[in-house]
């Protein structure tokens, strides 16, 4: 907090400039324009997870799979690997002569191919795709544990009254999993807002500054460019709207409970 | 050819091209952040147009920015295009992978003098605070001495003191010591241009990307890159 008031090199002596630094996130369009990535990321890393979460666990909740244990370790595993280990082998699938671009001309959709990470429209989709590959797992495992909660009555009260699939889910598991999807999004939309390592080992902010986030342009700022005081106050800012959003989404949460 | 995802390799490539265009003293200036130089010159916009030109005429290959450098590399090692414009650090890699078929040349002559970019390694300097300036000055011989040099030529690195004494292990890497030594010589190294301010290599490598991408015309690069040095110059000059 206190270093964000000054202009400071990380060395020399630092010079009080007040709130400049604040002034700087709103003013500058490079910083505005990296927190409007951030949210975009919350689309891939939260929204999206959460939709295929629900779908799988629809499915799943219903029929009783043969073999779940496996498919729920399958769908976790990338919450195992460590972050920058997934960042480099995406890295490599979306390279122009990657697995990605194979797959695409094999599917006879060979005008599509791309260096993915190169392109200004592409690359900040394709950042936020491997995040949605990350946060499915944990999603849809949190959503698996909170149906198991649910009591098997319920289910067999709403077949009894002609419920199809839709309305059950609708009616039954969607109220009871809201504690579940609580947590589901708070966690995985703090993990889109502090998005560094995926950044910075895929595309360094770029092509041009098109995939910058807010964390990265800390890093960058305080251990890179010596502008710790302009780091501290995007650090700052970041963990106001963090917390903001967080906070948000439990007291919705709460409030219809 | 040119793998650009990283967002410093273009750096390497301008240089390079605006070596040829622009006067060096102009380049030095820019390049080290020193006060009363311009980007925006006919000099470098020249530049800026011949790597957009190069871009439409293929040099590069496709997806520039969407290809790695080092992807690139060993795309080129195999075949792939018909120049890779790089530096020292390659030569054992390349070197390994392509044997007699690599050469190395400096950039050809185009004014008076050759210029190539390039910088000796890290610039090691002595502390006026420091408690024991005498351990670091024996450092500094140390790292410069005739044995450090031979372990850098035996490793296939550029030894860049005396570079004369050292034998090369190998044909590439004597064309390394000659042109380096040509360099040195005729006065033609300019420095890298991100050294010139603290933003410098994000400010250039986020332009050149725009650039390479036609994102921004060569005079709306320049522009974007004036306003960095010369925010610097104005702060620090």
């Amino acid at each position: 907090m206190q270093i964000s008031l000054y202009d400071w090199n990380g060395n020399t002596l630092a010079t009080w400039v007040g709130l400049d630094n604040y002034v700087d996130v709103v003013s500058d369009p490079a910083l505005r324009a990296s927190f409007g990535h951030a949210l975009v990321l919350i689309a891939f890393y939260a929204l999206l997870p959460l939709l295929v979460g629900l779908v799988l666990t629809a499915i799943l909740s219903r029929a009783r799979v043969r073999g779940l244990g496996f498919f729920r370790t399958v769908v976790f595993l990338p919450q195992v690997v460590a972050m920058v280990v997934i960042a480099v082998a995406w890295r490599r699938m979306y390279a122009p002569d990657g697995s990605v671009n194979d797959l695409l001309s094999a599917l006879g959709m060979g005008s599509l191919t791309r260096g993915w990470l190169g392109d200004y429209t592409a690359a900040l989709p394709a950042v936020g795709l491997i995040g949605t590959w990350f946060e499915i797992g944990l999603v849809t495992v949190l959503l698996l544990a909170g149906t198991g909660k649910i009591p098997t009555e319920l289910f067999e009260a709403a077949r009894l009254d002609g419920a199809g699939p839709v309305r059950e889910f609708v009616t039954v598991t969607l109220p009871a999993l809201r504690g579940e999807i609580a947590v589901a999004l708070t966690l995985t939309v703090i993990a889109a807002l502090r998005t560094f390592d995926l950044v910075y080992v895929t595309t360094r902010g770029g092509p041009g500054t098109s995939t910058s986030v807010p964390s990265y342009e800390v890093y960058n700022r305080a251990f890179q460019q010596g502008r710790v005081g302009s780091a501290a106050a995007i650090a700052v800012v970041l963990t106001v709207i963090i917390f903001a959003i967080s906070f948000g989404i439990t007291r919705i949460a709460e409030r219809d409970r | 050819m040119l793998g650009n995802l990283d967002k410093w390799p273009a750096i390497h490539v301008f240089g390079t091209v605006q070596a040829q265009t622009t006067p060096a003293d102009q380049i030095r200036q820019l390049g080290f952040g020193q006060k009363g130089g311009s980007w925006v010159t006919p000099e470098n916009t020249q530049a800026a147009q011949t790597l957009v030109d190069w871009v439409d005429k293929g040099y590069f290959g496709k997806d520039v920015n969407g290809l790695g450098y080092d992807p690139a590399w060993q795309a080129f090692s195999k075949g792939t295009g018909a120049y890779l414009i790089a530096g020292t650090w390659l030569q054992a890699d390349l070197g390994k992978a392509m044997g007699d078929d690599l050469t190395f040349v400096l950039p050809p002559k185009a004014q008076q003098t050759p210029a190539a970019t390039g910088g000796t390694g890290i610039p090691w300097a002595v502390s006026s605070r420091t408690k024991n300036p005498d351990a670091a000055a024996a450092y500094i011989d140390f790292i410069t001495s005739k044995d450090a040099m031979g372990v850098l030529a035996k490793t296939e690195n550029l030894p860049v003191a005396d570079t004369a004494d050292q034998k090369a292990p190998s044909a590439i890497g004597q064309d390394v010591f000659t042109a380096f030594g040509t360099a040195v010589d005729d006065d033609a190294l300019v420095p890298y241009l991100d050294y010139a301010t603290p933003t410098m290599a994000d400010t250039l490598g986020a332009a050149l990307q725009d650039l390479l991408a036609k994102k921004a015309t060569p005079e709306q690069f320049l522009q974007t890159v004036q306003k960095d040095y010369g925010d610097f110059v104005a702060q620090n000059g």
